[in-house]
């Protein structure tokens, strides 16, 4: 048993605060008996454990948002989406998915239609910190974890958006461009109209298209925006001013953008595959083991708690399709020796000893 | 994304980034910003448990340190300021959302029951039994570890950032040891 006092020499020893003095005393303590040095040795485990990992901020857009603010001159492009602390209220119409612990996922169905009323309001362009700063005619949808939606703009355009994610668009299109933002996930039913661009700015890229169908994946947690095109024609560029990379793509392609490179050369490919999540199916290539789990967080609605943050960098090629949590969690724990335990909404993830 | 550590940058090169925020230089204010705003998200995610809340006080933070450049006492460190200041900024944040009793329910909501020295056993050497220990101190303990073990910080800065004496200090830590050292006694 420690007594106060040694306690406290113990523990402004170990986090660096003692004086050659109290080192001197500390010796002595682990001279007066045998178990003591063992007992140190321990709490120095705890002592140096380190603080386990959640996700980083993105300092880059916060940075942005600070210097708009301060009107300090960056050198980047206006109108970021602001980030919303309150969520929109949807109108009654949405259908929610259920818990995860009922798997009736195959029984979604393509397309329904929500309308939404407007809720929490907020401006795009010069946009400012503060929660109370309202332009009327803007309209911002979070999806929840764990629930799927589809919205229908003034246009006709539909967009069906995954959880987690979200859209920032106008109640009415005027002007010369149809622009949403987006931060997350959507297939996209764009009406056609040849005279006005429906251009969409998704993190670091912008998606130009007249009339056609498509899936964009831009999560901000994700370095890479991917779009798929099903039927149509479509223009990929990077979200900065004088950016001159630029690509159309046009049915069955898929083009990758990352921030520090031009997007990738269209390629065909499998969009199908690119537009299943909406059947909640969705192949992973060499990712990492944390936009795994940043998916898996996003539809099943929890949390994962890494004890060790090393493992989140681990690539892993995996297909998930439509299963219960366990199971995708036991397909994944067979693949990278990692044990998962729940813990409530919490699910702990602990190397496999 | 760059990642710049403190490490990396000795306390001269911060103070001379002070000196030239005071100035009015831009760019000094940008390096402090990427310097200091995940090590301060990180330290205001402890009071409030949301994300997005954390970083907008830091911003917040940030910005009132801009507008205020041209007073800043040069003999003052920058770091503790910005530490101060969030840390603020997140008790007014508790204290007008009346959140802080519902933020202490929650972290004994999230306590499981104790576990016996068997499961204990089974648990060894994992960092979960450790992180779990940890989350089981009394709040303001719990913060003033934190800030000691994760955020890196001395006892002194911890004493000034909170605003109490350095004793406090000491006898937080020395108390966390021993309520770690009963908790884990079965851990290697």
């Amino acid at each position: 048993m420690h007594d106060s006092n040694i306690s406290e020499l113990l523990a402004r020893y170990l986090s660096g605060e003692c004086s050659q003095a109290e080192e001197r005393e500390v010796e002595v303590w682990l001279n007066a008996d045998p178990a003591n040095p063992a007992a140190l040795e321990s709490m120095k485990a705890v002592w140096q454990t380190p603080e386990p990992g959640f996700e980083p901020s993105d300092v880059n857009r916060l940075w942005q948002e600070v210097a708009q603010q301060t009107g300090i001159a960056s050198g980047a492009d206006s109108a970021l989406p602001r980030r919303t602390l309150t969520a929109v209220r949807p109108a009654s119409g949405w259908r929610r998915f259920p818990a995860p612990d009922t798997y009736n996922w195959l029984r979604y169905a393509a397309f329904f239609v929500a309308i939404l009323s407007v809720g929490f309001l907020l401006s795009r362009a010069g946009s400012h910190l503060m929660p109370w700063s309202q332009d009327p005619e803007q309209v911002t949808l979070n999806i929840p974890n764990g629930q799927r939606q589809t919205v229908t703009l003034d246009d006709g355009t539909s967009i069906a958006l995954d959880a987690g994610s979200t859209l920032h668009y106008p109640e009415r299109f005027s002007g010369s461009l149809r622009t949403v933002v987006l931060a997350g996930e959507g297939y996209f039913e764009v009406a056609s109209n040849p005279d006005k661009p429906f251009v969409i700015q998704a993190n670091h890229a912008v998606v130009t298209v007249l009339g056609t169908k498509f899936n964009v994946r831009a999560w901000q947690s994700d370095e890479k925006v991917t779009v798929a095109v099903a039927e149509g024609k479509v223009s990929l560029a990077p979200n900065r001013e004088n950016a001159e990379a630029r690509v159309v793509l046009t049915e069955n392609q898929i083009s990758t953008l990352t921030p520090d490179s031009g997007p990738s050369v269209p390629r065909v490919g499998d969009v199908a595959s690119r537009i299943a999540w909406m059947q909640n199916e969705v192949a992973f290539e060499d990712a990492p083991l944390s936009e795994i789990l940043n998916q898996l967080e996003r539809w099943y609605d929890v949390r994962f708690v890494l004890a060790d943050s090393s493992a989140a960098a681990e690539r892993l090629t995996v297909h998930i399709k439509s299963r219960s949590i366990d199971e995708i969690l036991e397909l994944i724990s067979m693949l990278t020796d990692l044990r998962f335990v729940h813990n409530g909404n919490e699910i702990g993830v602990f190397p496999e000893d | 994304m760059q990642v710049r550590d403190e490490k990396s940058a000795t306390s001269s090169a911060i103070s001379e980034l002070a000196q030239k925020l005071q100035g009015g230089d831009e760019a000094a204010f940008e390096k402090l910003f990427h310097l200091y705003c995940q090590p301060l998200i990180n330290f205001a995610r402890r009071y409030v448990r949301d994300t997005a809340t954390a970083e907008s006080m830091v911003q917040e933070a940030f910005i009132e340190l801009w507008s205020r450049r041209s007073k800043l006492d040069p003999s003052r460190n920058i770091k503790t300021y910005l530490y101060v200041s969030v840390r603020n900024n997140a008790l007014l944040h508790l204290r007008h959302a009346d959140v802080e009793q519902r933020g202490a329910l929650h972290l004994q909501e999230g306590q499981p029951r104790v576990e016996t020295p068997d499961e204990l056993l089974a648990k060894q050497e994992t960092q979960a039994a450790i992180q779990q220990a940890i989350s089981e101190l009394p709040e303001k303990r719990r913060i003033i570890f934190q800030m000691n073990r994760f955020d890196k910080l001395s006892y002194r800065e911890i004493a000034e950032i909170k605003a109490i004496s350095i004793k406090t200090v000491e006898t937080q830590m020395g108390r966390a040891l021993r309520y770690l050292r009963k908790r884990l006694q079965y851990l290697r």
